[in-house]
């Protein structure tokens, strides 16, 4: 298996925050605040030069963050004006094959950053949410031509994590692995291998390992790998241990010293042979405005491996 | 300079951080070493767009951290090879003004930020440290032509600051005092106004507020946003609710801002000196990339000067340039 070296973009915008407004203030959350956005930016010029820029890296892989950035035909209710016709999508989607790389699509639908499904947020655990959910899933399978992974994120669904929106919403064991369950039987359908989060995995262990076969792809959002800040995923080691393998994230959304951190982590924690690749989650809108910090995530990520070349082979 | 001062810091070298002796060097070739200490952290080819788009992003001024960058005539002991001779430096000055940029230099004296000194940093209290540190300022004013403002740095000299340091040296309150008196005389023997980081008011307010004369003016720094207040109104954090008292004790102040930690504060910041300063202290606002014009870290300059060409068109539009110039 070739390690997968991935590069995420958002269409959408709406996953972390439901204001528009950068709100006052829990400290607990300040780095984690990616405004609300009522007006949709559609920037495709950016977005074209995020994927060369990724090619050039030497990424593999292009995972597209839908959120709301796309109008899906099964429910239009949700895109917001502007957002990306199926026609352009396919356009950039032929460009990122073109040049040799595989596109990934991502749902998040973890109930904290699930604003980009408007009003059905509020709907988690009912047969609507479901029967959308699953719509979209299937839609974005047949969208991208039954892709070899499908991202369902899943992540920081806790309320530790949602303090600051209006509403937080936690599904308890049973829905959230029923769900799981559901989302999987969709995308294994469609021919297509899920990639999540597994944040799961710290709530309840045995009902992860329950859902969650050893084909699904594992990531997780770690912030720092310093075994001292108590924050390094040591899950990372069972997971693996059980025949799961794992791609481990890099932002630098939130600190750019990840850099200095991720590689003695693993190489201290990790088995190599257990590690499937890299994904770097920029967590930045596709702007203009934002097209020079989105470079920089991509080129650093890609220095690490490459001065790693002995641990990712 | 009437109007307000909307700058720019910029690094010509990275040698003011890790010292010779850090454990940051651990596992670094010698070589590695030496090369690191002997360059500049600028890649030239890059330096004109990069101040082509600072200037329409409203920028005014530019801070020039100049460490050891340019050869000193008075310390050759301090100059490095690639250091700037003092006609190059001027050039390079004379370039930033033709762009309607002032240039100012920023020579940073906290002990947690001296490596720049070389053995000079391990000899504070010294008449040699004393010695060296005036003359540094002597002649990078006179390469600046008279500078309105000098920045003396001051910033961060704490333990937890300097522990990967080979030496780490901390002053008391009373020497710390004593020292800065001495900087900012030299400042004022050149005619330059004195300018410094304000973090020492969070470590020894009463004795900040007590010493720091009100002639010096101020750069408090807050990165972050979170901006919650107490029951009693005041900023949880110290680091913010210093804008507030500084303020309220008078002093002028040039608040500074970065994306280093996250990608609102320089947002969030000038707001709360649109809304909270008072306008005759207000004097202007910073932005601190903390990182350097080369290949490996344009893309972050550029992204720190978006943001902040972002937040000046919301706070200061008549200071901003058309997006299409």
């Amino acid at each position: 298996m070739n390690k997968i070296y991935a590069y995420t973009i958002q269409l959408g915008n709406n996953m972390w925050y439901d204001k528009e407004e950068i709100p006052p203030q829990n400290p607990k959350y300040i780095y984690s605040r990616i405004p609300y956005r009522s007006k949709f930016n559609k920037d495709i010029k950016t977005f074209r030069l995020l994927v060369d820029h990724a090619k050039n890296e030497g990424f593999n892989t292009i995972i597209i963050h839908m959120g709301e950035g796309y109008e899906y035909k099964s429910h239009p209710e949700i895109a917001p004006p502007g957002a990306w016709t199926e026609s352009e999508l396919k356009t950039e989607l032929a460009h990122i094959r073109k040049l040799g790389m595989e596109p990934v699509p991502m749902l998040n639908f973890s109930a904290a950053h699930d604003m980009w499904l408007g009003k059905y947020e509020r709907m988690v655990g009912t047969d609507t949410y479901k029967k959308v959910c699953l719509d979209l899933i299937d839609e974005v399978c047949k969208l991208f031509d039954s892709p070899k992974y499908f991202h369902i994120g899943m992540d920081e669904e806790n309320y530790e994590s949602q303090t600051y929106l209006d509403f937080a919403t936690v599904r308890n064991r049973i829905v959230m692995k029923r769900d799981i369950a559901d989302f999987f039987e969709v995308i294994r359908k469609n021919g297509v291998t899920p990639w999540m989060f597994f944040d799961f995995y710290k709530v309840s262990k045995d009902d992860f390992l329950e859902v969650v076969g050893t084909d699904v792809l594992l990531s997780d959002m770690t912030i720092r790998y310093s075994d001292s800040k108590k924050t390094a995923p040591v899950e990372y080691v069972e997971l693996i241990e059980k025949g799961y393998k794992v791609v481990p994230m890099i932002t630098h959304h939130f600190w750019l010293g990840i850099k200095d951190q991720i590689m003695p982590f693993l190489k201290q924690k990790i088995d190599k042979n257990g590690v499937a690749g890299i994904i770097n989650f920029p967590m930045l809108f596709c702007e203009d405005d934002y097209k020079y910090k989105l470079m920089y995530e991509a080129t650093d990520t890609m220095n690490i491996v490459k001065a790693n070349k002995e641990y990712f082979g | 300079m009437k109007d307000k001062m909307f700058a720019m810091l910029i690094h010509l070298c990275n040698h003011m951080w890790p010292d010779y002796n850090s454990t940051s060097w651990e596992g670094v070739s010698q070589e590695e070493k030496d090369e690191n200490y002997n360059s500049l952290k600028i890649d030239w080819s890059l330096f004109g767009e990069y101040i082509d788009y600072i200037k329409g992003a409203g920028v005014n001024t530019l801070l020039i951290d100049i460490g050891d960058a340019i050869k000193y005539e008075r310390h050759p002991d301090l100059n490095i090879r690639d250091g700037l001779s003092k006609d190059e430096c001027k050039k390079l000055l004379d370039y930033i003004r033709s762009k309607g940029i002032t240039p100012l230099p920023k020579l940073n004296y906290s002990g947690g930020h001296d490596a720049w000194l070389k053995h000079y940093s391990n000899m504070i209290g010294t008449p040699e440290y004393y010695k060296v540190c005036a003359d540094c300022i002597d002649e990078v004013c006179q390469v600046f032509g008279s500078p309105e403002y000098f920045h003396l740095g001051l910033d961060e000299e704490a333990y937890n600051n300097q522990q990967r340091m080979g030496v780490a040296t901390m002053r008391k309150a009373d020497i710390f005092w004593r020292d800065a008196y001495k900087l900012f005389d030299r400042c004022a023997h050149n005619n330059a106004r004195p300018w410094v980081w304000s973090d020492d008011y969070w470590l020894r307010p009463k004795e900040f507020l007590k010493y720091m004369p009100k002639e010096v003016l101020q750069s408090n720094w807050f990165y972050h946003t979170a901006f919650e207040k107490d029951e009693n109104g005041r900023y949880k954090q110290i680091g913010l609710q210093a804008y507030i008292d500084l303020d309220r004790a008078g002093y002028d102040q040039v608040p500074t801002a970065s994306t280093w930690a996250n990608e609102y504060s320089i947002d969030v910041t000038m707001r709360l000196c649109k809304e909270e300063l008072s306008p005759n202290l207000f004097k202007g606002f910073m932005s601190a990339p903390w990182n350097y014009i080369t290949k490996d870290g344009f893309n972050l300059m550029m992204h720190e000067a978006v943001m902040f060409k972002r937040a000046m068109q919301k706070y200061f539009p008549e200071q901003v340039g058309d997006d299409n110039e």
